[in-house]
C-alpha cells in the first residue's frame, strides 16, 4: 500500500461487503421451511377441532407434531443440500434439523420426567408446545442464515407463538365473537378449538411467501 | 503501538484471496464454479489462490461429484476465520488512523 493505504483499505472493505451481500443474498433458502410449517401448522387445526369435538385422549396430538417437525427437519435439510447444490453457495441447517426433532420430542419426554419437572406444565398440557418447537428451530435456522428479514418473520411468529401455548387464545376469540354480538349459546366453541394455531401459521404462510423464490 | 499495515497477513491480504475467505466464510461451504464466477477469476487463477490458502491451512478442499459431474467445494477452517477477522480489523484500524479518530 505505498500511496494512499486508507483509501486502498477502504475500498477493500467495500468490495468485501459487496461479496459478502452477494454471497448471502445466494445462499439463502428460507421459503421452504416457512411455506412446509406454516402450512403443517394450518394443517393442525382441525385436529384440536376433532380433539374437542370427540373427547379424544391428550398426547396424540402431540405425535402429530414431532411427525410434522421430523419431516420438516429432514425436508429442510434436504432442500438446503438441493439449493446448495443448484446455487454452488450451501447453508447448514444442521443445528434447525437437531432443534425441530429434540424439541418436538420435549411433550413426550416431559410425560416421563414429570414428578420432577412438574412446574412445566403450561408449556404442555394445551398440546401446542409444537409451535414453539418450530420457533426455536427458526431461530437456529435465521442465525444460519443471517438474514434481517428471517429475523423478523420469526420474531413475529414467535410472539404469535408464545401465547398460544402458554395461554387459551380460544377466549379471545370467545371474546371477539360476542363483541361481534354472538350470543353464548351460539359460540360454535368447537371450531374455535382450532383457533390459536391460525395466526403463527398465517405468519408463516406470508413469510414464506413474500420471500424471493430461490432454486 | 504496531502500524495496522504491519498486521496485514499477506497470504489473506490480496484481493482475490480475501474475497475467497470472504464468500467461504459466509457459508458451510461453497463450490469451485460459484467462487470463479462471484471474484471473476479464471480456473487456474482460482486454482492458485486456492492451493495458497489451502496450504497456509485456511481453507480444505472437498472434492465430490454431482452426478458425474465433479465438484470441488471449499470450506474455511477456524484458522481461516481468525485470519479473516484479524485482516478486517487491521483493514478498519488502517482508515481509522488515517482519518484521525
Amino acid at each position: 500500500m505505498p500511496n494512499d493505504p486508507a483509501g486502498e483499505a477502504s475500498q477493500l472493505l467495500g468490495d468485501v461487503h459487496a461479496l459478502r451481500n452477494r454471497a448471502r443474498a445466494d445462499r439463502h433458502a428460507f421459503r421452504f421451511p416457512l411455506l412446509y410449517f406454516g402450512t403443517f401448522t394450518l394443517a393442525t387445526a382441525p385436529l384440536y377441532v376433532l380433539n374437542y369435538a370427540l373427547f379424544l385422549p391428550g398426547g396424540w396430538i402431540d405425535l402429530v407434531w414431532l411427525a410434522g417437525l421430523i419431516i420438516g427437519a429432514v425436508l429442510t435439510i434436504w432442500w438446503y443440500r438441493r439449493h446448495g447444490d443448484r446455487s454452488g453457495i450451501q447453508t447448514s441447517a444442521r443445528k434447525s434439523f437437531l432443534v425441530w426433532t429434540g424439541a418436538g420430542a420435549a411433550p413426550l419426554v416431559w410425560i416421563l420426567v414429570v414428578p420432577v419437572f412438574f412446574f412445566l406444565w403450561p408449556f404442555f398440557v394445551r398440546g401446542t408446545f409444537g409451535l414453539l418447537a418450530i420457533a426455536l428451530g427458526l431461530i437456529a435456522l435465521a442465525r444460519a442464515e443471517r438474514s434481517r428479514r428471517l429475523w423478523i418473520i420469526t420474531g413475529l411468529y414467535t410472539a404469535a407463538a408464545i401465547p398460544a401455548v402458554v395461554y387459551n387464545m380460544e377466549n379471545q376469540y370467545y371474546r371477539l365473537f360476542h363483541l361481534f354480538g354472538v350470543s353464548a349459546e351460539d359460540m360454535p366453541y368447537s371450531l374455535i378449538q382450532g383457533s390459536p394455531v391460525l395466526l403463527p401459521a398465517l405468519i408463516l404462510l406470508i413469510g414464506g411467501l413474500t420471500t424471493r423464490r430461490t432454486v | 503501538m504496531t502500524h495496522p499495515t504491519g498486521q496485514l497477513n499477506d497470504t489473506v491480504h490480496q484481493r482475490h484471496r480475501l474475497g475467497i475467505l470472504t464468500i467461504a466464510s459466509e457459508a458451510s461451504r461453497v463450490e469451485f464454479t460459484y467462487l470463479c464466477e462471484a471474484l471473476e477469476l479464471t480456473r487456474g487463477n482460482l486454482n492458485r489462490h486456492l492451493a495458497v490458502l489451502a496450504e497456509a491451512g485456511l481453507v480444505t478442499l472437498e472434492k465430490g461429484y454431482d452426478g458425474t459431474r465433479p465438484k470441488t467445494w471449499i470450506v474455511i477452517t477456524k484458522p481461516g476465520r481468525t485470519a479473516l477477522a484479524a485482516e478486517m480489523d487491521a483493514l478498519e484500524q488502517l482508515i481509522r488512523r488515517h482519518r484521525g479518530d
